[in-house]
């Protein structure tokens, strides 16, 4: 699905903020991205969903080039970032509707799903408000709508629990659980460890831009807790 | 003491945004040149007009016409204070978006009130200094013991209209929190009315010395207007006139106390006016619902830019100044050309200039692209057919500088009576294509010096380089293009003019929109959020 080959990323004071960082992301994978802060997470990210450029190293989705075949790559993933900042002034029914326009998602599909996906997030009496009257939850349960609409086969989250209410982090939950059964993948990154530890079937940690540890999260944590295992391998690295 | 200039030194550092990153210190440097630019120009034009004042007084040994130019002077700048503060006081006393920041550290509300008056009465007071200096150093060399009273007088001009300023914005402010979210086209009404407002004063100055034959002899006329606008120069003329200090101490002391005042009413008034605004925007009505519907992606990108366009007042006068501005010259200048000059067929060419110029000044498509801010994240992760994306911009600027060249075009059809069919053809065909040059050109600007991290919108239209270029490029454009236009009809004939003319200008177009079809994506995916 997704695989990263040696990708650097230096920003202008020639620090490296990704150094050779290289993954591979199969079909039904939930990959956890940590590592501590200004460790290269968000970078990363960006990266992978076409915001930053990047010189060194190349990212593919389904064997195309991010760099040469953008746009065909950024139709199949969807990306939220961790403060989802969405156009104030559009309702949230206005911004779904453009970001399906933008996707190309059919009248009689975007329907079925906007009401699906927000009758689950519990939004649906909200829809027709602007989105500058909502909190900091109802922003990131539109993101989340926006995201699932228009059926990416990655997803590509950054923090996505940070704001949830406890019943929306479950239906989240829930929701990526049955979304990569569909043979999709999610790859997210995270600072609550308990919960990668439980979702994902696989992580990778990133410390001063470097995967200092990659495989399925058996085989990282083995006896020990995830939390322990990080302190760790952080600690040492 | 401190937190006042603690608080000082940051607002400084938020309006020009000294800070480390490559592209925010471009933004910031091209903001510092388009200040100075700004300033000199208003340094240069004031300080001419002042020495031609001072020597045809001479001249003609009337002092006091000097003395009555000296008045006018001031009130000029007294009102372009006023109409230049308005919407920075908005935007930081009733607007400011770090209020809940401040309001939870331990500073006195008058602090950061005070703080706040402050930045705006430096940059007010510097404007003032620009506008009446060699004014004032000249009065001073025919009345030398005027020199005691130059730094009180320049200290204090700019106090009272930032009072009425304050007052203003406190207006606007309020009825943008009632009506805002209810019905956003208000608004949009009382923004364009407050540009009319504007543009009507100075029309309404200009007209009254129009007519007058030697423009140093200022009619009394033109001092009863400006005194009727602001009253208070009614003290500084019978302190000058009769040269009673009595009269300029008491304009000195209305002054401080009237910004004083408006310091306490406004320390008193924050907090509420602030929290008050809070709850009206977190329980704002709910909008009309809406259906969905499928688009293109070019009608939903026009559909997100209109409401972009009306979603805020800044962008709006920002956009539509150049054409309002357009017909309000095309209008005063048909009349005075009427008026002064019998043969006047050699000027009617200098009408497309204006009318290019004018609505070149800031193309929403200079700044569009900037306006997506921290949002542009939406954009840059989705499949944006960035062809679509950069033709709702030019469609949504060509749609307001369309219009309004082609009022201004009829505008001076009808004044100056044209009937030759090549003046006419040149009035309605030139400014169109031109408007679509500036559009095209603007947005390439902007995707060279895109300014994407702001805090306030104001920040990415004012503060930005790419509407310094945009201007400058499209000043320039126009006057290569008006060079063979008049030369081959004082030379050749209309015809010929006129043919060349449109193919010039048509052939800078497709120039224009090939630039930006070879590297408008690739700079459009460069650009980093």
């Amino acid at each position: 699905m997704l695989t990263i080959q040696n990708f650097s990323k230096s920003y202008q004071n020639n620090k490296k903020a990704c150094d050779n960082i290289s993954l591979t992301i199969e079909n039904g994978d939930i990959f956890g991205f940590i590592g501590p802060n200004g460790a290269g997470k968000s970078t990363t990210i960006k990266s992978i969903v076409g915001i930053l450029d990047f010189e060194e190293g190349d990212i593919f989705l389904d064997n195309l080039s991010i760099k040469s075949h953008a746009l065909e790559c950024k139709k199949e993933i969807a990306y939220i970032p961790d403060n989802p900042d969405i156009y104030p002034h559009l309702t949230g029914l206005g911004y779904l509707n453009f970001l399906c326009d933008i996707f190309d998602v059919p009248l009689k599909t975007r329907q079925e799903k906007i009401h699906f996906y927000a009758e689950k997030f519990e939004i649906e009496s909200h829809l027709n408000e602007p989105i500058h009257s909502y909190s900091h939850g109802m922003r990131q349960k539109i993101a989340f709508i926006g995201a699932f609409v228009h059926s990416p086969k990655l997803m590509v989250l950054d923090e996505p629990f940070v704001g949830l209410d406890p019943k929306a982090s479950f239906t989240l939950k829930e929701m990526m659980k049955e979304y990569v059964k569909e043979g999709n993948s999610i790859f997210f990154s995270s600072h609550v460890l308990e919960v990668v530890e439980k979702l994902c079937n696989k992580i990778a940690i990133i410390q001063n831009g470097k995967i200092v540890c990659c495989g399925p999260t058996e085989t990282i944590r083995g006896d020990e807790s995830l939390e322990s295992m990080f302190l760790e391998i952080t600690e040492n690295a | 003491m401190h937190n006042f200039f603690s608080l000082l030194k940051v607002q400084f550092r938020e309006l020009f945004d000294f800070r480390s990153s490559k592209q925010k210190k471009k933004n910031s440097v091209s903001y510092v040149i388009y200040l100075i630019l700004f300033s000199f120009l208003i340094f240069f034009s004031c300080s001419s007009y002042s020495l031609s004042a001072y020597f045809l007084s001479l001249e003609s040994q009337q002092p006091e016409n000097f003395t009555n130019y000296l008045i006018v002077l001031i009130g000029i700048s007294s009102l372009f204070t006023v109409f230049s503060s308005v919407y920075q006081i908005k935007s930081l006393l009733y607007s400011s978006q770090d209020y809940d920041f401040l309001s939870s550290l331990p500073i006195k509300r008058s602090t950061i009130v005070g703080s706040r008056l402050a930045v705006i009465y430096i940059f007010e007071f510097f404007t003032t200094i620009l506008i009446l200096l060699v004014a004032f150093l000249l009065y001073g060399i025919q009345n030398p013991f005027f020199f005691f009273l130059v730094l009180p007088l320049f200290i204090t001009i700019p106090l009272f209209p930032i009072l009425l300023a304050s007052l203003l914005a406190f207006f606007i402010a309020f009825i943008e929190n009632k009506i805002s979210f209810a019905l956003s086209w208000m608004k949009t009404l009382f923004s364009t009315l407050l540009v009319l407002f504007i543009v009507g004063i100075s029309f309404f100055i200009s007209f009254s010395s129009a007519n007058t034959e030697d423009m140093a002899l200022l009619e009394n006329s033109n001092i009863q207007i400006i005194m009727m606008l602001y009253p208070l120069l009614y003290l500084i003329r019978y302190g000058f006139l009769e040269m009673n200090f009595l009269y300029l101490l008491l304009y000195i002391f209305i002054g401080i106390v009237f910004f004083l005042l408006t310091f306490l009413l406004v320390s008193k008034s924050y907090h509420n006016f602030q929290s008050k605004r809070k709850i009206s925007i977190h329980y704002a009505k709910k909008e009309k619902a809406m259906k969905v519907k499928s688009s293109s992606q070019l009608k939903t990108f026009l559909k997100k830019d209109f409401k972009t366009f009306f979603s805020s007042s800044t962008i709006l006068i920002s956009a539509i100044m150049g054409p309002i501005t357009s017909v309000g010259l095309v209008f005063l200048f048909s009349y005075m050309l009427k008026e002064i000059i019998s043969e006047y067929e050699m000027f009617l060419f200098l009408f497309p200039l204006l009318i290019c110029f004018m609505n070149s000044l800031a193309p929403y498509t200079a700044f569009a692209l900037s306006l997506e801010g921290k949002y542009f994240w939406i954009l840059k992760t989705s499949p944006v057919n960035t062809k679509k994306y950069f033709a709702s911009k030019i469609i949504v600027n060509e749609l307001f500088v369309g219009i309004g060249s082609l009022i201004s075009s009829v505008f001076a059809i009808f004044f100056l009576s044209i009937t030759n069919v090549y003046f006419l053809l040149i009035l309605l065909i030139f400014p169109q294509i031109f408007g679509f040059i500036s559009s095209v050109v603007g947005l390439i600007m902007n995707l060279c010096f895109p300014h994407i991290e702001w805090t306030d919108e104001r920040m990415a239209i004012k503060n930005s380089g790419s509407v310094f270029f945009t201007m400058f490029i499209d000043s320039t454009l126009c006057i290569i293009l008006s060079v063979p236009c008049f030369l081959l009809y004082t030379l050749v004939n209309a015809l010929c003019s006129f043919l060349v003319t449109i193919i010039l200008s048509i052939l800078l177009l497709v120039i224009a929109i090939v630039i930006l079809h070879c590297f408008g994506e690739k700079r459009f995916n460069k650009i980093e959020c």
